[in-house]
């Protein structure tokens, strides 16, 4: 990307402070480059300051090496980069190095470069000092000759970046294993190879303040709903103006809902996945810097979809989805539902499992409530803990604590071993969801469901899931209704939801209309 | 807009002043597994409750077995059930939780002189107790049955259900009884009704026997059947599931044999003819053959042979429990019920002496038999020294 002119956004560098930034940006805006070297070298130690990785490389060429220039980069950013981009500017008019080289006047390069001249390496014209600025930081290179009032710039940006290795996140036992890496060129590189088409967009945008991180979204021309893209690229220019150091700061820009522990676009860290979405009529964003890719919008019932459902078949596809749904209720409901049938609906319990469970009961000093929020808290403390530990002792220390203290306090008597397996399932079955980000809202979710069931019994229970559904009918992404295709209902687009239609059937059906359809 | 949502949250959190108003740990309160009641000094009822006590060393397996404190039994004594049903927390320090009753034992004594509806009539009213509890009239006092350990199960509640269901169902040697049955029978036109009866074992007095069933009449306990003859009732009431019949050898009264029965289904058809009542009876059923010890199959002269008899059989076992709930005037098969279904114009006029038309029914019982298999292809004794 070579931005010609002057882009409209503050100058960065290090050592001055905003207001002074601003003032030298005015008037370093559309300022044109001079003619004179020194000027220019002079105005942009000016802006940079102080840089101790910024390199003004003097040259000098021509008939007895009269005429200089000067290539100015941050070392930092070009790394590794053995090429010397002065040569190349010369090179690309003379046959060889010596000799005729040294008859290269200021001139033949203006001549040169001005109108195009073919060379290995193409180089941009700058014409004014902004836009110089703005290459140098960005990673490029900037080379001013003495008596031309343009300069070139060469893409020259090259810091190391971690191979393509297996995803950490999302793997399977079937499919790709190439994840996306940190560098943007690489990650949509692998997404334009599964997608061979000229629909295929990616459209570039800056992102502002002091990071000016370029965000790129794509979707697929033709597929996905204009009313969508319309709505989508309409809030993308209103966050034009932050910083953007992640994707997740775009989803957090861009969405409908703030206040709602329901994730309103997903994630992914696969490059087929991501293709999958767009082909689905979805648009992907991707930035600079970072592997996660975000796809929105994000239906309620696709976060029960992981790639893998696709890459088997649909018996046991359907099955895994099945579970996957129960997994959720689980993972929300089950601790709410022992306090309420312990304390307020005994009657229900079975009478043999019931004296089991006073058995167990009998003897703990806590009411039920105040037992199950313990433990569970006590399970959110071990797995924030197991996060933070390096790999190799993370997993054993939560597996260990888990185990012990579980075993510690149910000999100890202060908690029941009923509430250690409820505990323990309503983890295990957290972890059944593909998508993290909804696995989260769960344990937000639950300890107001566990509230409200110590309060009112079944009652409870029955009134927040209420409260939430809701919730959810109401909450929207990126204008689509959130419970999709489930409310409102459309039944050709249910084939997904439940149990995973054969792939016959999910290929077929017109695509065009988008996630929702008007049909 | 979102005012009005914010109100309307605010005033729904004031549910949370209601006092969570049926919030009960489960260590709060004692879970009742049975009760008794037996008659008392002037006029009181003596109530037995049995109650599930938890046993806490549970968490490594200790030595003791669980049913030697799993019942506690708390007895209190008052004018009326409910009264006595308050007068428990005195003794146990927790409030009493009928929704796992199993069963009400109700003495003879007091079965015998006082109208049994008067003393479960909480059992219907209290929200707490299913109408599927089970009840029995026992022999002698019922709370001695109580102080019995069970036999197989956790509590002696558990054990007396399980004895009577399983009988009923196995050998139809009872029947289930249950509190809602009980109110249909005694609510129907005819208004008798039978409750399974349970007693000591004779010979070993920590077993107890649920078979039997006692008769009542105007709600009060008039006869016995004995289990001999409760087969021919429950073949009668066409609630047979499972049962052996057995056919005494013609050469010696101790030797018998026996056949088992695996479908069987009965027709019960009365008619009305000058005043006088003719019931006729069309049982058809479906049986393999248990025990041979004095018939030899040989020909199908012969399984016809034998088929006749066990017929026979079966008709003396329905006319032997038809003379005896004849001669108690209790129409414990339910043939008033048929009339007044059928005519109630001249169920009008039956309903007064509804026990003395019953005595003088006439009963003409046909049985028809299927012999599915003989269990080997030898038609005698499998193993035996006689002659072949």
């Amino acid at each position: 990307m070579n931005v010609k002119g002057s882009a409209p956004a503050p100058a960065q560098s290090g050592g001055m402070t905003g207001k002074q930034k601003r003032n030298a940006e005015d008037g370093a805006a559309k300022q044109p480059i001079s003619t004179s070297l020194k000027d220019n070298i002079g105005q942009l130690e000016k802006i940079f300051g102080n840089n101790a990785d910024l390199i003004y490389r003097h040259w000098s060429y021509g008939p007895d090496m009269r005429h200089a220039a000067c290539s100015v980069y941050y070392e930092t950013l070009m790394q590794g980069e053995i090429v010397n981009y002065m040569k190349h500017s010369l090179q690309d008019l003379v046959t060889h190095e010596v000799g005729p080289g040294t008859a290269v006047l200021p001139q033949d390069v203006i001549d040169f470069f001005e109108h195009d001249g073919v060379s290995a390496k193409k180089a941009e014209v700058l014409v004014d000092l902004q836009s110089a600025v703005n290459e140098i930081v960005i990673g490029n290179i900037v080379i001013f000759f003495d008596g031309w009032d343009k300069a070139l710039v060469y893409q020259s940006m090259k810091v190391e970046s971690r191979q393509i290795t297996e995803p950490a996140n999302e793997s399977v036992v079937q499919g790709p294993r190439e994840s996306t890496v940190e560098n943007l060129q690489k990650n949509i590189g692998l997404i334009r190879m599964r997608i061979n088409t000229p629909d295929l967009k990616m459209v570039s945008q800056t992102g502002g303040g002091q990071s000016k991180t370029r965000v790129v979204y794509g979707y697929l021309d033709g597929i996905v709903d204009p009313e969508l893209l319309q709505e989508f690229e309409s809030r993308m220019q209103k966050i034009g103006d932050y910083e953007i150091l992640e994707t997740s700061y775009v989803e957090q820009l861009i969405e409908d809902s703030t206040w709602t522990p329901f994730p309103q676009f997903r994630y992914t860290e696969r490059p087929d996945v991501a293709a999958a979405a767009l082909i689905d009529g979805k648009i992907i964003v991707l930035v600079q810097g970072t592997g996660s890719i975000l796809i929105c919008p994000g239906l309620f019932t696709e976060f029960f979809q992981s790639s893998e459902d696709y890459y088997q078949r649909t018996v046991y596809s359907s099955m895994i989805r099945l579970l996957r749904i129960f997994a959720f209720i689980a993972a929300l409901t089950l601790p709410s539902i022992y306090i309420a049938l312990s304390t307020f609906h005994p009657e229900l319990i079975p009478t043999v499992l019931l004296l089991a469970v006073i058995d167990a009961r009998e003897g703990i000093p806590f009411p039920a409530f105040f037992e199950a929020v313990v433990m569970e808290v006590f399970f959110e403390l071990l797995r924030e803990a197991g996060v933070r530990l390096p790999k190799p002792i993370g997993s054993a220390v939560s597996i260990v604590g888990a185990l012990i203290v579980g075993e510690a306090s149910i000999n100890a008597g202060i908690a029941s071993p009923i509430v250690v397996i409820t505990v323990a399932l309503t983890g295990i079955a957290s972890f059944a969801i593909p998508q993290y980000s909804i696995a989260i809202a769960l344990r937000v979710l639950r300890f107001p469901l566990m509230a409200s069931a110590a309060v009112m019994g079944g009652f409870g229970i029955m009134i927040f899931c209420l409260l939430l559904l809701l919730h959810l009918c109401k909450l929207r992404t990126l204008g689509q209704p959130y419970l999709a295709p489930v409310a409102p209902l459309r039944k050709k687009k249910l084939r997904d939801v439940v149990i995973r239609a054969p792939l016959r059937q999910l290929l077929q059906h017109p695509r065009r209309q988008g996630p929702i359809g008007r049909q | 807009m979102r005012q009005l949502a914010l109100l309307i949250g605010i005033s729904a959190l004031a549910l949370l002043l209601s006092g969570c108003w049926n919030k009960e740990e489960l260590d709060e309160s004692g879970f009742v597994m049975a009760v008794a009641i037996d008659a008392g000094k002037d006029g009181r009822l003596d109530l037995t409750t049995q109650m599930y006590r938890p046993t806490i060393g549970r968490k490594g397996g200790t030595g003791e077995s669980p049913s030697a404190t799993a019942n506690l039994l708390i007895k209190t004594s008052d004018y009326s059930v409910f009264e006595a049903i308050r007068d428990i927390p005195i003794y146990l320090g927790r409030k009493a939780k009928w929704s796992h009753l199993r069963i009400i034992l109700i003495g003879e004594q007091l079965a015998k002189n006082e109208d049994i509806g008067k003393l479960i009539d909480f059992f219907f009213r209290d929200h707490e107790p299913r109408p599927s509890v089970s009840i029995m009239i026992a022999k002698g006092r019922a709370e001695k049955l109580l102080e019995k350990q069970p036999a197989i199960e956790q509590t002696i509640g558990q054990q007396l259900l399980l004895t009577k269901k399983e009988t009923h169902r196995i050998s139809a040697k009872s029947i289930n009884t249950t509190l809602l049955n009980l109110a249909l029978q005694v609510n129907s036109p005819q208004g008798d009704a039978f409750v399974s009866y349970v007693y000591e074992d004779k010979e070993d007095k920590k077993m107890l026997n649920a078979a039997g069933i006692a008769l009542i009449k105007k709600g009060k306990m008039k006869g016995l059947l004995p289990s001999k003859k409760v087969e021919g009732l429950v073949i009668l009431r066409d609630e047979f599931t499972s049962g052996v019949i057995q056919i005494p050898c013609q050469d010696s009264k101790r030797e018998s044999e026996s056949f088992e029965v695996l479908e069987l289904d009965t027709n019960v058809k009365p008619r009305l003819a000058d005043g006088k009542v003719t019931v006729s009876v069309l049982s058809e059923l479906d049986g393999a053959i248990g025990e041979l010890k004095c018939t030899v199959i040989k020909t199908k002269q012969d399984e016809k042979e034998f088929a006749r008899k066990i017929e026979e059989q079966i008709k003396k076992q329905m006319l032997d429990t038809i003379q005896v709930l004849q001669s108690h005037q209790v129409d414990a098969i339910g043939i008033g019920n048929m009339i007044a279904g059928a005519a109630p114009r001249k169920w009008k006029s039956l309903k007064e002496n509804w026990g003395e038309h019953f005595a003088q029914a006439e009963f003409n019982i046909r049985v028809k038999i299927k012999l599915m298999t003989t269990g080997t292809t030898i038609g005698r004794p499998v193993v035996s020294w006689e002659e072949k």
